[in-house]
């Protein structure tokens, strides 16, 4: 698929590796129009950028099909959806201190799955749902991460991103008689926004256990994800690119 | 890594997917060079696109070992290796005909296919990155292999040279980050090319059934991958499927 002239929609476009995608894909004559949760960064893209965009919850089925119907109704039906806002709270499943022995909270958990696993369903059949409607031989890519081998602290995040591996295998097969593709990318420890957020002795045992010996930069995933658009045998499939970390 | 100016080996480059990839890196401004064991096909290839090369057998430690130090003495260490050759011989493992015959899979399939996947690759990557290292050259080595790792049927052999393929790639990935040379590879499905077109029409016909796009891959499409991990500096120790879908 070409990328130029294509409409793209970006959810978590707000920040760090969607916003950096967005910003690609207008470079490439692209159309983005990003979705996130703070209204600042929808502002702050348009006037930087000139990229569209709204506050939409990915996680509220409402909002979700209340956006796609009036994005299609305003602009015909997305060629490409980016799976892309995800978020993270984590925590020991079981965590000892000293006497004390706290729990996972299942508030964490909720949070991580209402936003990295179902917001990306929702997101993914509104979009599917005018494709085929209209007959658009569209493409989606899922966001994953290295995450999804099962991380120390990630319960939830590993969870939501190892199902979504799953759901991007199972509309592989289900969405190709309608000539849509879907695919995901495994991003590993990325220079953003979410990575800052670590603790610092922490990033320096996950940079000791990247073979590459740095973190990845956001332009390398986003020539991942022209190339996932680019090629048209590429579906069903995680494309890693981590620096050969291995969780 | 950019490509214009890198010096490239490609082996099983005189044919299939391999010429493909030579064409496409030369256009791009690469300097290919390939390796195939079909005088007659490096002869067509140089003067078509005049690309050099030269017949080597991958699975011979003398022809590998004396062809990269030949090929490093005159155009220094390679930048990128890319571990193409490799045949098919299938045949299924335990085969029963009617009442009268049971026949075993022949461990000269086993052997041929073993030596030309797999010790193949391993000796052509070995010297690459000896001479990389030697030399302080960052390069990139990709393995090709295949989507046959997952194991397919009649083919014990290849599923394994292709999965033992895939284990090497992540370690030499973790081995060799230190010098800053970084390992993938590549799982094509079923890809339009001779290796292809010699499967049995109702056999093919069966497999596109089982591809969710319909069709075979075109081998543009894997050209197109292998440019992806030259280029891509994160890119390493993993495998990209290119497969159309398809799960065997």
């Amino acid at each position: 698929m070409e990328i130029s002239g294509k409409k793209v929609i970006i959810t978590g476009g707000g920040r760090g590796l969607g916003r950096n995608f967005a910003i690609s894909f207008k470079k490439l004559e692209a159309r983005p129009y990003v979705i996130c949760l703070t209204q600042e960064n929808v502002d702050a893209i348009k006037s930087e950028y000139g990229i569209p965009g709204r506050v939409v919850d990915v996680g509220s089925e409402p909002q979700v099909v209340e956006f796609f119907d009036s994005y299609v109704e305003e602009n015909g039906v997305p060629d490409i959806v980016v799976n892309n806002a995800g978020t993270t709270a984590d925590a020991l499943f079981i965590k000892k201190k000293g006497d004390e022995v706290t729990k996972f909270p299942l508030t964490s958990w909720e949070k991580v799955i209402g936003v990295n696993l179902t917001g990306v369903f929702l997101c993914a059949r509104e979009a599917a749902y005018h494709m085929v409607k209209h007959g658009v031989k569209g493409l989606i890519i899922n966001i994953s991460s290295v995450s999804r081998a099962g991380n120390l602290g990630q319960t939830n995040y590993s969870a939501a991103k190892s199902a979504v591996d799953a759901m991007t295998v199972t509309w592989a097969k289900e969405l190709s008689r309608f000539g849509i593709r879907v695919g995901a990318i495994a991003p590993g420890y990325i220079n953003t926004d979410m990575v800052a957020g670590v603790r610092p002795d922490v990033l320096e045992k996950v940079i000791q256990n990247i073979p590459a010996g740095r973190l990845g930069e956001t332009t390398e995933i986003t020539e991942a994800l022209n190339f996932v658009v680019r090629n048209d045998f590429f579906t069903g499939r995680v494309l890693e690119v981590d620096g050969g970390m291995r969780i | 890594m950019d490509i214009g100016g890198k010096k490239i080996i490609i082996t099983g480059g005189g044919r299939g997917m391999g010429r493909r990839f030579a064409l496409h890196l030369k256009k791009l401004g690469a300097d290919p060079f390939v390796l195939d064991v079909v005088q007659q096909n490096l002869d067509e290839l140089m003067s078509e696109a005049g690309i050099p090369g030269r017949v080597v057998d991958v699975s011979s430690e003398d022809q590998v070992a004396a062809f990269f130090e030949d090929y490093a003495r005159e155009s220094g260490a390679p930048d990128v290796l890319v571990n193409n050759a490799g045949i098919t011989a299938d045949a299924l493992f335990i085969k029963k005909k009617g009442d009268a015959e049971i026949i075993k899979f022949p461990l000269e399939n086993c052997t041929r296919v073993i030596n030309i996947n797999l010790i193949g690759s391993f000796l052509c990557a070995r010297e690459a990155a000896y001479h990389m290292i030697k030399k302080g050259v960052k390069g990139v080595i990709v393995n090709i292999s295949s989507i046959s790792r997952a194991g397919n049927v009649g083919q014990t052999n290849y599923s394994a040279s292709k999965s033992a393929v895939d284990a090497m790639t992540v370690t030499w990935a973790k081995e060799l980050a230190k010098y800053g040379i970084r390992i993938g590879a590549i799982a094509p499905g079923y890809i339009n090319t001779e290796m292809v077109a010699k499967l049995r029409p109702d056999m093919l016909d069966k497999i596109i059934q089982n591809i969710p796009l319909g069709r075979l891959g075109e081998m543009d499409e894997i050209a197109l991958t292998v440019e992806f991990i030259i280029r891509n500096d994160f890119f390493t120790g993993r495998v990209v499927e290119v497969d159309g879908g398809m799960r065997i």
